[in-house]
């Protein structure tokens, strides 16, 4: 059954609203941040001024969404026809994944800086008014001391180091911010769903479907297919990182398309005939079939095909083998007791007249 | 999913069970958040493998194994941890 439409754009809607609050609530803790500190930042020339990542992440999302929009689809949904579950938009998922990486990059710098801030004027203010550890005593000889002779201006003042080591914090905020500000389709899209595909851990003989499917009708609308063949490259470069040494084992032409993303396997099957085609196609669909049944029955269970992969990813392959070769013995030695059951039966015949089998 | 696993496994767990052990799984939550015993999750490792994963995982899964005791178990990285 498919899903209403209206209950698709609730989805949509709720969904906008709560990335909106997240990112007003980075631009709020980041005003108050620089807000604190800024009479200090002038009087001791530091940069002031500064943007606000949470602003600018929230302006680059909608003018994206906007382009996305433009070209009839939605940067947070995949819209298809009698859909019957909601689905993220990969594109638009992966933009997204790579502009908060952008502003959580930005987010970190401007902690860095807070704590670089904190630690010098910590340090001054103790010369004011002593360590928080110090004596009843100490502290009041402190006050007379600053009484009778007042702190210079310069020993407020932050030392040209300590400028230094600010400013570059500010600096490394400010260029994230640019960053962020200056992502566009054209220029970042093929990493970031380079990125996504990685993430998620895509195993290679996916890959091309997942692309088809997901990816490339999409990237067509926006009018960037021409980029399809660098992201088919750079993925082809990604995957092969994981190959490993040919010392180890060197992987054959046959099995390649399991390691790194083959787009041209079935331009390869090209030359087979049309029934051939036709039966490997009903091959494929039968399997998914089987597999989507078998997803269903298991998850009756409380159980998914997901769940073996994983726990079978935390086995290693040495308690494998052990458990095989434990197993093949098991089987062994029951086929050897049921045959010296046999041919004892048989001897027993035999003793009383009967046929003797090996 | 039964009909992906041969009978005779069936029979080999049977004659092969403990009739004493209770297993502990709560099925409220999914299997893979379960603490399960190492001999359990091996089992069930052998089940994906052998009958409920599609050629082409089950083909790389065999080529990893390999690569993982290669890598583990060669006689550089066992010198190695000897000295």
């Amino acid at each position: 059954m498919a899903i209403d439409d209206k209950k698709v754009k609730e989805f949509e809607d709720n969904y906008r609203e709560k990335l909106f609050n997240s990112f007003r609530t980075i631009s709020l803790n980041q005003s108050k941040v620089f807000a604190a500190t800024e009479k200090i930042r002038r009087e001791n020339n530091l940069i002031t001024d500064l943007p606000n990542i949470g602003i600018t992440l929230n302006n680059k999302l909608v003018q994206l969404q906007h382009e996305f929009e433009n070209v009839g689809i939605s940067i947070y949904l995949e819209k298809t026809e009698n859909c019957k579950e909601i689905k993220l938009n990969y594109i638009g998922e992966a933009v997204l994944l790579d502009l908060i990486r952008y502003a959580r990059n930005g987010i970190e710098s401007s902690n860095e800086y807070q704590e670089k801030f904190d630690l010098i004027v910590t340090k001054k203010l103790k010369k004011i008014h002593g360590r928080e550890d110090d004596s009843a005593i100490t502290k009041v000889f402190t006050k007379m001391k600053r009484t009778l002779v007042p702190l210079k201006q310069k020993d407020l003042l932050f030392t040209q180091k300590e400028i230094q080591t600010i400013n570059q914090t500010l600096s490394s905020y400010k260029d994230v911010d640019n960053q962020l500000w200056n992502y566009n389709l054209r220029s970042n899209v093929v990493s970031s769903i380079t990125k996504k595909i990685r993430e998620q851990k895509c195993s290679a003989n996916e890959v091309p479907k997942l692309l088809e499917e997901s990816v490339i009708p999409d990237l067509q609308k926006l009018g960037l297919a021409d980029l399809i063949p660098e992201l088919q490259r750079t993925l082809v470069e990604e995957y092969k990182k994981d190959l490993p040494a040919s010392e180890i084992y060197q992987i054959s032409k046959k099995d390649m398309h399991l390691y790194v993303p083959d787009f041209n396997r079935e331009t390869k099957h090209t030359e087979k005939t049309t029934e051939e085609l036709h039966k490997q196609e009903q091959m494929i669909i039968e399997q998914e079939e089987t597999t989507q049944t078998m997803n269903a029955s298991l998850k009756q269970e409380g159980i998914t095909l997901e769940d073996f992969s994983v726990i079978d990813s935390e086995v290693s392959a040495l308690d494998r083998q052990k458990m095989i070769n434990m197993i093949s013995n098991e089987q062994k030695t029951e086929k050897n007791e049921g045959e010296n059951l046999v041919l004892k039966e048989d001897k027993k015949l035999g003793e009383e007249g009967g046929n003797i089998s090996l | 999913m039964k009909s992906k696993i041969p009978q005779s496994f069936f029979e080999f767990v049977n004659k092969n069970k403990s009739e004493t052990y209770c297993p502990n799984f709560d099925m409220d939550f999914p299997l893979k958040e379960q603490k399960l015993m190492r001999e359990t999750k091996v089992i069930l490792s052998l089940i994906y493998r052998s009958y409920l994963c599609d050629e082409d995982t089950k083909r790389k899964l065999e080529i990893d194994d390999i690569i993982e005791i290669r890598t583990k178990y060669s006689y550089e990285n066992l010198f190695k941890k000897l000295n």
